[in-house]
């Protein structure tokens, strides 16, 4: 079953999925299927989503007000809820990206300390 | 409340929506119908983890969860009987011989003496005699002070039908003793007489607490000779558990 491509593929970090998620409604309002596939595209399909782990993460942000569900139609001419994006959302965007980045600047350091141009 | 049930209500939709989409874009990837299908559903992953994840997302916590688990818990007992039945008998019976249990050990071992340092108090349970115990409170010099006591029956024959009262014989010291060391726990000596006060006492406890102690006339006073002044009711000091606290304290004279 496991192809050599299917292990290059990375599973998500414990955590990072909503950060994920609220990126990519950036761009506008999508359903649930057009967000994993935007996530698994749009990091040249190194991201593995577990779709279905997408759902409970949406109802999350959902329930903190960080998204809002629209009734819409999808590509395909079918009823689909639409997932959008909050103004508190997007403030919430900016506060998680920043967290992401300084956690990926201190791990770096810690993996290669003594590389120039890391400091 | 209402958000969420619209919300949990939709989700299986939503996710018969999302494998649908994932098998039509297998097929356009040239899979044959079945085969994406497979894929569609091997990508979302547990359907029923999905739908459990997201209903926790919308309960409301802990004290939620354990309710349904009571109410589940107490449906279901109806339906086995017999294993309620054994159940209850085993919580019953463990609450109950725990209960009987410290008890015991609340009485015997952990509850303290209502004296400052209980731990010095020491009692020396020998059938010694009163010039015995006179000598030894003479002559100790391990202990500060001390008395003989001494509980037994005792027939009252003074009042208008005779009884039988549980009476302390205690000596000189004995008092002394007791109300020092409550002295120093700063508790009310009322109810310790260290004197011989005029014997009109009522004797305390169920049955005898209608009969009056009177002054003794002579004549009519023909209890045993040491009954002859009741100095007050039992006080806390705490006898072991299988002899009852006696009803009356008798001061005995230094006689050889």
């Amino acid at each position: 079953m496991s192809t050599k491509e299917e292990k290059k593929r990375i599973e998500l970090l414990q955590g990072t999925l909503d950060l994920l998620i609220l990126r990519t409604l950036l761009l506008g309002p999508a359903h649930g299927h057009g967000i994993a596939k935007a996530i698994e595209f749009r990091s040249d399909d190194v991201l593995q989503v577990e779709q279905g782990s997408l759902y409970p993460a949406l109802h999350r942000l959902i329930k903190r007000s960080w998204i809002s569900v629209k009734e819409g139609t999808s590509e395909n001419n079918r009823r689909a809820k639409f997932y959008g994006l909050t103004a508190k959302g997007k403030r919430q965007l900016v506060v998680e990206t920043s967290k992401w980045d300084r956690l990926a600047v201190a791990i770096a350091q810690i993996l290669r300390p003594a590389e120039p141009g890391a400091r | 409340m209402n958000r969420r049930k619209r919300m949990l209500n939709d989700l299986d939709q939503d996710i018969r929506d999302h494998i649908e989409l994932e098998t039509q874009d297998n097929v356009a990837r040239g899979m044959s119908q079945e085969e994406a299908c497979y894929a569609a559903l091997r990508e979302f992953g547990k359907v029923t983890r999905v739908q459990e994840e997201t209903r926790v997302v919308w309960s409301s916590g802990w004290l939620e969860q354990l309710l349904q688990d009571i109410r589940l818990g107490l449906r279901m007992l109806p339906k086995s009987p017999g294993f309620t039945a054994v159940t209850i008998l085993t919580l019953a019976l463990g609450i109950g011989a725990n209960t009987a249990i410290f008890n015991v050990i609340n009485g015997v071992l952990l509850s303290p003496l209502p004296y400052k340092d209980p731990k010095q108090l020491v009692v020396i349970k020998e059938h010694d005699s009163l010039p015995n115990v006179m000598d030894i409170q003479r002559q100790t010099r391990a202990f500060s002070q001390g008395g003989g006591i001494n509980v037994e029956k005792m027939d009252y024959i003074g009042g208008t039908e005779p009884v039988q009262v549980r009476v302390a014989l205690i000596n000189a010291g004995f008092l002394e003793a007791i109300s020092e060391l409550r002295r120093k726990k700063h508790l009310s000596k009322g109810s310790i007489l260290p004197s011989v006060s005029p014997p009109r006492q009522t004797v305390l406890g169920k049955r005898e607490r209608r009969y009056q102690w009177s002054a003794p006339q002579s004549g009519r006073h023909s209890a045993s000779a040491s009954l002859r002044s009741a100095v007050g009711a039992p006080d806390p000091i705490r006898q072991p558990a299988a002899v009852p606290p006696p009803l009356l304290r008798c001061p005995v004279a230094g006689v050889s």
